[in-house]
């Protein structure tokens, strides 16, 4: 194969990471996106590697990050290598909506670059309850937010948005 | 060779916590250090994982905790020892044995293990578990001598000796 050839066969590699708190629904994302299925999972420990995805000349990496306080200290460096970042918010545990800004302020305040591409996810929407998608991005900030960025309204149970909002976002990566 | 003590880790909220230690020998600073390595990162149910702490050597067992309306959490038991010649594949049979068992019975809770914890560890001294779990249930186990069946050769007295042939 000759060199120009080579270097348009070159395949992009990006890193992304799932942050957000514990059980808010990361890994079952994950999980979605590998299987196509909603399976029911047990906290991760510290962090998970999933599967690389692979999507026409793009390798996509993904760092499934545990949620626990004790393991947010992981996250800066993980972040920081990081080309997307998707937060996951439980929609519906409105007493930790707080401490999720909290997290998602740290992170894209302190631990990502400018041009990563950030993709917030208001998860298991398949639950009656919980904050509606334009007070949620109104409060959380997300209208002033200086980096690339899409909130979706999503679920494992039911697979709403999951392959939307990660279309969004891989096509995102793809660009940048 | 006897553990010194068992013990019982979950995944609390804001990380791993000790659920409990039979017998209570250890110093918290021992205990604290022992919580954070019982389970390594990545770690997943069926996962066994060996290391020392100080002069203490120890081996846990991570498994999920099925729970109903909720996500399954995950737990290690973990056994710890003085020396570090201790049968390690006894140790993990064992524990998975248990674990197993509760399962297919139903009976895999954290509260349940907790409670049978104190005979568990008798259980390892005498060499033989029985552990009645229920009025129904009961987990027996015999296991040959936690120490290394076979005797350790001295090869450097071989060597010796074909170094002066």
């Amino acid at each position: 194969m000759s060199f120009f050839r080579k270097i348009f066969k070159r395949k992009k590699e990006v890193n992304i990471t799932l942050c957000g708190l514990a059980n808010a629904g990361k890994t079952t994302i994950v999980k979605y996106l590998e299987t196509g299925e909603f399976v029911k999972t047990q906290p991760t420990m510290g962090i998970n590697r999933g599967e690389t995805i692979r999507i026409e000349k793009l390798e996509i990496n993904i760092w499934d990050m545990g949620g626990q306080d004790d393991f947010r200290v992981l996250w800066p460096e993980v972040n920081e290598k990081s080309d997307g970042v998707v937060f996951v918010v439980d929609k519906n545990d409105v007493m930790k909506f707080e401490e999720a800004y909290k997290a998602f302020q740290e992170i894209v305040e302190h631990q990502i670059h400018d041009d990563v591409i950030v993709l917030v996810l208001l998860h298991k929407a398949d639950l009656p309850e919980g904050m509606d998608r334009s007070r949620f991005i109104q409060e959380f900030g997300l209208v002033d937010l200086p980096f690339k960025w899409a909130c979706y309204e999503t679920s494992a149970k039911t697979g709403q948005n999951i392959f939307e909002s990660f279309k969004w976002f891989f096509e995102q990566l793809k660009e940048g | 060779m006897k553990p010194i003590t068992l013990c019982l880790v979950q995944m609390g909220n804001k990380g791993l916590e000790l659920v409990t230690a039979y017998p209570k020998v250890l110093p918290k600073k021992v205990l604290d250090e022992l919580t954070y390595k019982s389970m390594p990162m990545s770690a997943k149910p069926g996962d066994f994982s060996s290391g020392s702490i100080g002069e203490l050597f120890y081996s846990s067992y991570i498994f999920q905790l099925p729970q109903e309306d909720v996500r399954h959490n995950i737990g290690a038991i973990i056994a710890v020892f003085e020396d570090m010649k201790y049968n390690l594949e006894g140790i993990k049979k064992t524990f998975s044995c248990i674990i197993k068992e509760l399962d297919g019975k139903s009976l895999l809770k954290l509260d349940i293990i907790q409670e049978i914890l104190p005979n568990l560890y008798t259980g390892f001294v005498k060499g033989v578990i029985n552990i009645k779990i229920s009025s129904i249930a009961t987990i027996s186990i015999k296991f040959n001598d936690m120490e290394s069946s076979e005797e350790e050769k001295d090869y450097t007295e071989d060597l010796e000796e074909d170094l002066w042939r």
